[in-house]
């Protein structure tokens, strides 16, 4: 396949700011959600993104599909700029990138049943009339693991496991390029979590779609991910294909993070490393590496000097001057 | 058998409600020896917080009705009044709840709230009352505790506010610890955090654990025993290294394959079939046989007993005479 390597999403110095209305204070803040991003997303691959709460991946998520705008920076979907497009041209667009969202008690119209929800992309899109679309719908229930029967039933008649499989159901559709599954199985008891887990694999085998897949859990993401980039306080920290990230990661972050992940043996030998503090707010940034304030290597440097991108593998970025490498602007 | 603290024996919990007759609890046995960690895990809606909240006497009744009995050390905890209840939580059995921002008072200082649980249980000065206060809060970790004393619980984050939960409930040296969800609202670094001060405090103080989690990978990192919980039944108890290796019962089997592990990826998951059945309306027999890929005829008829395999039990017919008869 030539067009393995093929970028389908390329995303550039992207910046997310929430302004922060204080009563009193004249100074305007901001919540920098996501600060100069830079990420490429190829055709048919599952990029991870990984990181705590508040680090700002589903805010990346959504500004990627342009359901939140962009503060700054360049989205380009097959090479085309996306930032700038219109309301119209954009709805059509995202016929391109669907998206799974965490909550499927909360993402489907407890008003319609579920032939209408599945028919209604088709009928947006105006891909069919509204006729074939219900039997396309039936088809894509069969697809996702449902029967038939499903489709005259309202939301609330299914356990959060169907909705999920729902949920995906509507996503795949419109036959698009790329879905972003926000922590989409985190809602989810572990033994149906694993069940949707290997119906994304499926599917994806099956149509070639690229996945990006947002998640805290890091086994999960191990799991289904080709490759992985980790986000810390709202930056991507460090970026590689998914084996060399999990056995030889490089940023102090991303060392620590994977040595907190609650071992699936009693008993296994490990080195943990505890890292002390907090995450810092988004409001109030550390003036140098977002790290810097939990990091056990930072150095005045650190503090003060925002890191830049550095090669250090095959394809494998890290965002931390300690560890070095070559400088890449992109 | 005498260092035996905490025994549960046929406990049952039913609610009646309008929507039928639902048992969260079906007789259920465990017991918790001093020192000891014991976790509970399953599903959601398998009865693990249930549980627990019968021990330490919170759940309503009604709508509760709840039969059997839960000793500590020897006290039938289900017989004592309100008032002789009062002074048993908080000294000799204390709980940590899921959430630390819903279970601190939001209008009170964090001293305020942790002083007012010494002076209500012991005979102490506000200034002892004060230093101990600290001096707890210390043993927690948490940095400068002299200012988070005046501070309001929206001024710290959830992991520390967890701490403080802790710190609470370790007070007055309670000798069982129910900690019900302590880390599923925590992120991962947060949670070694935690998960390695309860081990800290377990083994400064001895104090025992009940540790009610769905991750099993929190279990494997923490306990000591683990009672597998499904639909409302223990259905399997064995020490911890046990269950990871030689899971003997259908479920905890389909639970462990089920996990992604960090050391072999790209497999795909054994995931189990089907959804947890509703409480209101469980199948006849074994609650777990509509998702079970070993299930005969025997597991249509009656609830499994609970066979003894020697330092563990499990609840299914595999183990017992019934399994080998013809079909």
């Amino acid at each position: 396949m030539e067009n393995q390597n093929e970028v389908l999403i390329e995303v550039r110095h992207l910046k997310k700011w929430f302004p922060v209305d204080g009563f009193f204070n004249k100074e305007k803040k901001y919540v920098k959600a996501v600060e100069d991003v830079g990420l490429k997303i190829k055709k048919g691959e599952t990029l991870g993104i990984v990181g705590e709460s508040g680090c700002g991946k589903s805010t990346l998520a959504r500004v990627i599909t342009r359901l939140l705008e962009p503060t700054e920076g360049e989205i380009f979907f097959k090479g085309e700029d996306i930032t700038k497009l219109p309301p119209e041209k954009m709805r059509q667009m995202r016929k391109h990138m669907q998206m799974v969202f965490q909550d499927p008690y909360a993402s489907l119209n407890p008003r319609m049943r579920v032939r209408d929800i599945l028919s209604e992309p088709f009928v947006i899109h105006g891909i069919c009339s509204e006729k074939e679309a219900r039997t396309k719908a039936a088809e894509l229930l069969e697809l996702v693991g449902l029967g038939k029967e499903s489709a005259k039933k309202f939301p609330h008649e299914f356990s959060g496991g169907q909705r999920q499989r729902i949920c995906i159901a509507r996503a795949l559709a419109v036959k698009p390029d790329i879905i972003l599954c926000d922590e989409c199985v985190s809602a989810l008891d572990v033994s149906i979590q694993a069940q949707i887990i290997n119906l994304l694999v499926k599917l994806q085998k099956d149509f070639s779609i690229a996945i990006v897949f947002i998640s805290h859990d890091l086994r999960i993401v191990q799991h289904i991910s080709t490759n992985v980039a980790v986000m810390y306080l709202g930056q991507v920290v460090e970026t590689a294909a998914k084996e060399e990230l999990f056995k030889n990661p490089k940023h102090p972050y991303t060392k620590a993070l994977l040595s907190a992940v609650p071992i699936s043996k009693p008993g296994m030998e490990r080195n943990r490393i505890i890292m002390h503090g907090e995450i810092p707010s988004p409001i109030n940034r550390p003036a140098g590496c977002g790290f810097s304030t939990r990091c056990s290597l930072a150095d005045d440097v650190c503090r003060q000097v925002y890191p830049a991108r550095y090669l250090v593998g095959k394809e494998h970025f890290c965002c931390c001057y300690k560890v070095g490498g070559e400088i890449v602007n992109e | 058998m005498d260092d035996t603290i905490l025994k549960v024996e046929n406990l049952n919990v039913v609610f009646n409600t309008k929507y039928g007759c639902a048992k969260a609890v079906n007789q259920a046995n465990f017991s918790l020896k001093k020192g000891q960690k014991l976790g509970l895990v399953g599903e959601s809606g398998s009865g693990k917080s249930v549980i627990s909240k019968s021990i330490i006497r919170l759940l309503a009744s009604p709508p509760a009705q709840i039969s059997g009995k839960i000793l500590l050390e020897g006290q039938n905890l289900l017989e004592l009044s309100e008032k002789k209840m009062e002074v048993y939580r908080g000294n000799k059995i204390s709980m940590i709840f899921q959430e630390p921002m819903v279970c601190l008072n939001p209008l009170f200082t964090i001293g305020n709230q942790m002083m007012e649980v010494l002076i209500k249980h012991e005979k102490i000065t506000k200034k002892e009352a004060k230093s101990r206060s600290i001096e707890m809060l210390r043993t927690v970790e948490i940095p400068s505790p002299e200012t988070r004393m005046k501070q309001y619980p929206f001024e710290l984050s959830g992991g520390m506010r967890q701490r403080i939960m802790i710190a609470m409930s370790l007070l007055c040296h309670p000798e069982v610890l129910i900690a019900d969800e302590p880390t599923t609202a925590l992120d991962v670094t947060i949670q070694a955090q935690i998960i390695d001060l309860l081990n800290n405090l377990n083994r400064d103080f001895g104090t025992s654990i009940i540790m009610i989690t769905h991750d099993l990978g929190v279990i494997a990192e923490m306990v000591d025993t683990v009672a597998v919980m499904y639909c409302g039944n223990i259905v399997e108890k064995a020490p911890v290294a046990d269950i990871f290796d030689t899971p003997k019962h259908p479920y905890t089997e389909g639970l462990l394959n089920s996990i992604p592990s960090m050391e072999d990826s790209g497999k795909d998951l054994e995931a189990i079939e089907g959804s947890v059945p509703s409480l209101y309306d469980l199948p006849k027999g074994c609650p777990f046989r509509n998702r079970c890929k070993y299930v005969r005829k025997v597991c249509e008829y009656h609830i499994p007993p609970t066979v003894d395999l020697g330092g563990r039990s499990v609840s299914c017919f595999q183990y017992t005479d019934q399994w080998e008869v013809k079909e």
